[in-house]
């Protein structure tokens, strides 16, 4: 018995389907190979971009540390409370590697430094800024140079710092980190005025003006000779038997005269040493001269930092009681004769952190208020109602003729033996200290 | 007996031309994703790598002026990396304003005395055929030619995937699509100020504040095909600002 094979059936189409599938193949391969080169670009720029990102926003937290600094330093704010007002500490200072954003937790951790938040299209980017007020940072100290002194306050300079500030990326994988040098013009001449009153000539009538120094012993400087024979004028210096270190600023600054002082100059004690009067050196002076005195720069320059702070005012224009810093009143060059009030009952000018230096080049007429800072008066000063000045007032004359009461409280600025205030107009960055790298 | 199973001559010739059809199909579909993709990875690499010398330069360029001893203390006006001759300045090599050159502390370390050091404080970038050249060290800002600088070129890729550099420009003022412009105050005489880099006819002894910002406008091409080609443009401020007296 044969046996028959089974069936043969006969595959057809061998060879065509294994040159299709060679060829997907290959095409699959070329497709997995691009798209991977096409990912890896992909990664390469997300990353250049994401660099950017760091950097604009470092930038952007430095102009913002740049301009807290301008409009009053790096004390403005208590930290305990974090309400305005100085604590002699730096506002916002460094913080260590676990008060920043990380990649793995990219949200702004409790910080001391100032934190910023930049937000646009949807898209957030962290950053912060400090400042860095080392002994030793490149701002500051450095061997052969002039390091700033302590004061007997044990405060901090103000007046200059390092501002560090740090962008990250949106993901907080990229960080950049700049720095910059701030600091700010001494304007006055030797840290500001060392008497309460100046005057350059003319009728020297103090009238009823009650003048306090607690600082120093000089409470009165004046071109002609000092005309004391007001009932209610006097000056008063601190007690001859204790120092300056013996109290703490508030009592030094303390407007009651009867705190902590002695009577040195009255009606009937006549001018006392600490009023130097007819001074010939003073009266001969020409305005130019006498400006030149108390301030370090020239009249053109600081009336253009006035104007700078958009705090530049024709004469007999009233500035704002919200001026900080410097400001200008009247023209240039020759005094305006029209006259300008300030103050009011109730009002201030300034404050004890961030005092004014006005300028006015023409008449001034003080209504009442309270000012804090250093008045100059290219022309007269008038005063009416019962102003308070914590400052210096300089003068080319004074009239008291319309009966108002005056009272300066000898504040200096300025002066390497107190904590100097912040003058707003006076910031200025450092050209040349802009740096993104740490060598 | 057997019977003889085969094609006939029809079917043979059917079979092949449909092969054929199904082959050909396949090799132009290959060829085109070969081809695009090609063109794709080009495109890109030029983009990358236009955009990494771009960033490379603006990041760079921004740090002039940069001095160890720029301190709240010190006199700005003696930054020796502000002086007329060593000041960012842009200047022909081969082309027109094809080459900047500049200078800051890049050690933040008082070594202005010993020039086997303070050389390493000179960059630049400029246009050397068709390639960019960085500047290692050097003598000066105002010479793009001293013999006595040391330049590397950046070598985008090798080969065929080489790209050449056409155009690189600098310029301090509003040029082609670019509208940012430097500026010079004349603190003395606020008239000579201007929106250029210079100050109009300034007096000697004028104060002047200079803020410079550079515009750069960058052309590369593909080595191998010319036809693809990018043009980047950017602008960046030098971030210190250069104070001096006239």
């Amino acid at each position: 018995m044969t046996t028959l094979p089974p069936p043969r059936y006969q595959q057809r189409g061998f060879a065509t389907t294994l040159i299709a599938l060679i060829l997907l193949i290959g095409i699959t391969l070329v497709v997995l190979t691009s798209s991977k080169t096409i990912l890896t670009e992909t990664q390469m720029s997300a990353n250049q971009y994401r660099d950017t990102q760091a950097e604009a926003a470092a930038s952007a937290a430095m102009d913002r540390g740049i301009a807290y600094f301008m409009a009053g330093g790096i004390d403005q704010i208590d930290n305990s409370t974090g309400l305005s007002g100085a604590d002699n500490q730096v506002d916002f200072s460094a913080p260590d590697a676990t008060q920043q954003p990380t990649e793995a937790s990219c949200a702004m951790p409790a910080t001391p430094a100032a934190p910023v938040t930049l937000t646009a299209s949807g898209q957030t980017n962290l950053a912060l800024f400090y400042y860095d007020i080392t002994s030793g940072n490149a701002c500051d100290c450095q061997p052969g140079m002039n390091c700033f002194n302590a004061t007997i306050f044990g405060a901090i300079p103000t007046k200059r710092a390092m501002i560090v500030a740090r962008g990250w990326s949106d993901d907080c994988s990229a960080v950049r980190t700049t720095f910059q040098c701030l600091d700010s013009f001494a304007i006055l001449n030797g840290g500001g005025p060392k008497q309460p009153f100046v005057l350059k000539a003319g009728v020297a009538a103090f009238g009823n003006a009650t003048i306090v120094n607690r600082y120093n012993n000089s409470s009165i400087w004046s071109g002609s000779i000092p005309d004391t024979s007001s009932a209610a004028f006097g000056t008063y210096l601190r007690p001859s038997n204790t120092r300056i270190t013996d109290y703490d600023k508030e009592d030094l600054d303390d407007p009651d005269e009867t705190q902590n002082t002695q009577k040195v100059s009255d009606r009937n004690a006549g001018a006392g040493i600490d009023v130097i009067g007819n001074d010939p050196n003073l009266a001969s002076l020409t305005n130019k001269d006498f400006f030149d005195l108390f301030f370090a720069l020239s009249k053109g320059e600081i009336r253009s930092m006035a104007d700078d702070l958009n705090q530049l005012y024709n004469a007999g224009t009233t500035p704002p009681n919200t001026v900080t810093g410097l400001v200008w009143v009247g023209p240039l060059n020759a005094p305006s004769t029209t006259t300008t009030s300030i103050g009011g009952a109730g009002t201030t000018i300034g404050s004890p952190n961030v005092p004014v230096i006005m300028i006015v080049n023409g008449d001034l007429k003080i209504t009442g208020g309270q000012v804090h800072g250093v008045i100059f008066v290219a022309g007269e000063l008038s005063i009416t109602g019962n102003p308070v000045v914590k400052g210096s007032i300089i003068s080319n004359a004074v009239n008291n003729g319309s009966g108002g009461t005056l009272k300066l409280v000898y504040v200096p600025l300025g002066d390497s033996t107190v904590d100097d205030p912040f003058i707003p107009g006076t910031g200025a960055i450092v050209a040349g200290s802009w740096r993104d790298w740490t060598p | 007996m057997k019977t003889q199973r085969g094609l006939t001559l029809l079917e043979l010739m059917i079979s092949m031309l449909v092969g054929l059809i199904v082959i050909g199909t396949t090799l132009v579909i290959y060829q085109s994703t070969i081809t695009a993709n090609s063109d794709i990875t080009r495109a890109t690499r030029l983009n990358h790598d236009l955009d990494s010398v771009m960033s490379l330069m603006i990041n760079d360029i921004r740090r002039a002026g940069f001095w160890f001893g720029a301190t709240a203390q010190a006199n700005t006006l003696n930054n020796p990396f502000a002086t007329p001759a060593n000041n960012i300045n842009i200047v022909n090599f081969s082309g027109t304003s094809d080459c900047i050159l500049y200078s800051y502390d890049i050690s933040n370390t008082d070594d202005d005395t010993d020039p086997d050091q303070f050389k390493f404080n000179f960059f630049g970038f400029r246009l050397n055929g068709d390639r960019i050249q960085m500047r290692l060290s050097g003598e000066n800002s105002t010479d793009c030619s001293n013999g006595s600088d040391a330049w590397e070129s950046f070598t985008l890729n090798t080969g065929h995937e080489q790209i050449n550099i056409t155009e690189l420009t600098f310029s301090f003022e509003e040029t082609g699509q670019l509208a940012a412009t430097s500026r010079c105050r004349n603190k003395t005489d606020p008239t000579s100020s201007t929106d250029n880099i210079d100050c109009t006819t300034p007096s000697t002894g004028d104060q002047l504040v200079q803020r410079r910002l550079v515009n750069i406008v960058l052309t590369g091409t593909f080595g191998d095909d010319a036809t693809v080609t990018k043009t980047l443009r950017a602008s960046t401020q030098v971030r210190n600002d250069r104070l001096y007296v006239f």
